[in-house]
């Protein structure tokens, strides 16, 4: 049965090992979601080039797409899969998202942290959000423990309320998000209107953090990856793939002027990926949770704290919440209480493309993002085509249940093989 | 793995003293002592009910004893909880095995005690607790093709089985309670298995064996403690057969007085 894996595999220590080769880690199984990802990038650049003669993924597009997916669905889609690899769910993030939107709107409406000037408002109001969406999460958390409820039962109760609480505090209405200078005597004297009225976030940090070329971005995104796989020891393999795409990205960069200018939630959403999948793929306490939520009983006999490692996830979701409330902010003037009503599904399908297990214990953050992208990807594709909303829907709708039809049978194939 | 070497004999690894257990109105156990010995495979057979898993569960830490004691290598002992019972060396490997199916055996090894490193970053000592596990795995004669990097999830289930005993004894250095370690196995992984655990005697470790096969019992163990209805029927060494053993688990043999057992019904 095994007689594929008899010529044994050792590493630099001298140890066997059946990690994955270059070979299995390129397999359909393991590396789908992103042969989906190119193929969808090469019909769209196919479909587009011979219909109108634009060039689908010219610089300023891709940065388009990753916009549109960032706020709010790849930001807590990261939270999400965190989420779902310990075990749990969550139906009501973009609920939670919109109450820490509402929050920050009515803290600066209010101009609760006023008295820490304008620069420290700004950053008082955005933190608050994140707390809000944080203890969003973590009501979650607590009522799924120690009430023993499944989270699907759970959130779905605190979708509505969370929601509900938005409409409540908005007074049903949408709020302006205006950040009120201190003004100077000679405004006041000459009753500046324009300042009183106050300014946008965005006019105050600016659209942009400036022009870079995104091949340049990403090719030292995946030198870091690779770095930080060499560091915490992992199989040689992926360090040679990602060496190898890190070094082609910087080298093209010098030859493709690859340029466009990135938004500040790009930054947001780049950080949080990186430092969520460095945590969950290098640290112990991210292996703790998948132990959780591959075996619970199990991570209890080995001694880890599982109560800790099943509710602290639900907070990071609402801290990913509360992150995706304040990239929508920094460029919106005002925030609609039924902001991303509904989009919880999308964030749910996002993870599922990208191969997150429903019951836990597996899941790849860079996957989910790789799903978010995807279903991006596909809808920017049909707008630029022009393709109708029912049949946008419809493809994405048969995207979901495709792709985890064929997660399920790529299952079904390896263990038939007994590769798995 | 630090096995205990010495294989002397004048001191048991863990006694069990006149340890009694009852739920309510029930006496689970009663009054029931014995040995566990360095070097040495000690039985605990008994019919369903007769107190097999209660006893497990006391020595391993999960229930208190209501009465009596636990003197480990001398020393009178208490588990408030299984994490304590792991802290003084004994482990227990339980019918469900307790592994990560998604995890791969060095991972299953070091779950919940991983080594780290840059202090509060806690990054894992991958390629160190892989090395260590192939080191453990080894010594023990285990042969899993693929070594320590294979996932759970592909191995047979005397595979599973093997991996968790190598897990117990890697972080056992004293006694290892092993419940029913071949029930759910075939022939020839009963075999493999049956061979790890005497692998893991001559190493000089003390182990509790409970089964319900006699053919087991009579090959491995070194003396057969009886249980039934909650108190030691029998307590068997030197040349004893499987039909031995069964005929004090009916109590169709028994070294409790007639009258002692008609009370304690």
């Amino acid at each position: 049965m095994h007689d594929k894996s008899t010529a044994a595999k050792f590493d630099d220590t001298g140890v066997e090992v059946a990690a994955q080769s270059m070979r299995e880690s390129l397999t359909f199984r393991n590396a789908g979601i992103y042969y989906a990802l190119m193929l969808i990038a090469a019909i769209f650049t196919w479909w587009t080039y011979s219909g109108s003669g634009i060039f689908y993924l010219n610089a300023s597009n891709v940065e388009n797409v990753l916009e549109q997916a960032a706020t709010p669905v790849a930001i807590i889609a990261i939270g999400m899969t965190v989420l779902m690899v310990s075990g749990n769910f969550d139906l009501s993030v973009t609920s939670n998202a919109a109450l820490s939107a509402m929050s920050i709107a009515i803290a600066i409406e209010h101009g609760w942290f006023g008295f820490l000037g304008t620069e420290g408002s700004v950053i008082a109001s955005l933190g608050f959000g994140i707390l809000v969406g944080t203890l969003g999460g973590l009501v979650n958390g607590l009522i799924h423990w120690f009430v023993g409820l499944n989270s699907f039962i759970v959130t779905l109760g605190s979708l509505t309320a969370y929601r509900g609480l938005t409409l409540l505090i908005a007074n049903d209405a949408s709020v302006d998000v205006r950040f009120r200078k201190e003004l100077t005597e000679e405004q006041i004297a000459n009753n500046d209107r324009e300042t009183e009225e106050g300014l946008f976030l965005g006019e105050l940090i600016g659209d942009t953090i400036g022009d870079f070329n995104l091949l340049l971005i990403a090719g030292l995104g995946f030198l870091i990856a690779a770095g930080g796989m060499y560091i915490s020891g992992q199989g040689a393999a992926p360090i040679r793939v990602a060496m190898a795409a890190g070094l082609l990205g910087v080298i093209l960069s010098f030859f493709v002027d690859y340029t466009t200018s990135i938004s500040h939630k790009l930054v947001v959403l780049v950080v949080l990926l990186i430092l969520t999948w460095g945590f969950m793929t290098f640290t112990s306490p991210g292996l703790h949770v998948y132990a959780v939520g591959g075996n619970l009983e199990a991570s209890k006999a080995a001694g880890i704290n599982v109560a800790l490692y099943r509710i602290v996830p639900f907070m990071f979701v609402g801290f990913c919440c509360g992150l995706a409330a304040v990239t929508y902010i920094a460029e919106q003037k005002n925030i609609e209480p039924n902001l991303w009503f509904g989009r919880e599904l999308w964030v749910l399908a996002a993870c599922i493309i990208g191969g997150v297990s429903l019951t836990g214990g597996s899941g790849k953050v860079m996957k989910s993002m790789a799903g978010a992208l995807l279903l991006y990807t596909l809808l920017n594709g049909f707008q630029i085509n022009r393709v109708s909303p029912s049949i946008q829907d419809t493809s994405i709708g048969v995207l979901i249940v495709a792709s985890a039809a064929a997660y399920v049978m790529a299952e079904r194939r390896a263990a038939a093989k007994g590769q798995i | 793995m630090a096995g205990n070497t010495n294989g002397s004999t004048s001191q048991p690894a863990l006694e069990v003293k006149d340890v009694s257990k009852n739920f309510g109105a029930v006496q689970a156990l009663k009054s029931v002592s014995f040995d566990i010995t360095a070097g040495k495979i000690t039985g605990l057979v008994g019919d369903n009910g007769a107190g097999k898993s209660t006893m497990v569960k006391v020595l391993s830490g999960v229930h208190a004893p209501s009465s009596g004691t636990l003197l480990l290598e001398g020393q009178p002992t208490v588990f408030a909880n299984p994490r304590e019972a792991r802290n003084a060396k004994i482990e227990t490997v339980f019918q469900t095995l307790e592994l990560v199916e998604e995890f791969d055996v060095a991972e299953n090894f070091y779950m919940g005690q991983e080594l780290t490193r840059f202090g509060p970053l806690k990054v894992r000592r991958t390629a160190e607790m892989r090395k260590e596990a192939a080191l453990a795995v080894g010594e023990l004669g285990i042969n899993i093709p693929g070594g320590v990097t294979r996932r759970v999830r592909t191995m047979s289930g005397g595979q599973r089985q093997a991996v968790a005993i190598a897990r117990a004894a890697f972080w056992s250095s004293k006694v290892l309670l092993l419940d029913e370690p071949t029930a759910a196995l075939g022939v020839r992984e009963t075999a493999q298995v049956l061979e790890l655990i005497e692998t893991l005697r001559d190493q000089g470790a003390a182990i509790l064996l409970i089964s319900h096969n006699m053919k087991d019992v009579e090959r491995l163990c070194d003396e057969v403690v009886v249980l039934r209805q909650g108190r030691k029927s029998g307590h068997l060494s030197g040349d004893f057969t499987g039909q031995d053993c069964v005929s004090y688990i009916t109590g169709a043999v028994s070294d409790l007085d007639p009258d002692t057992e008609a009370a304690g019904l």
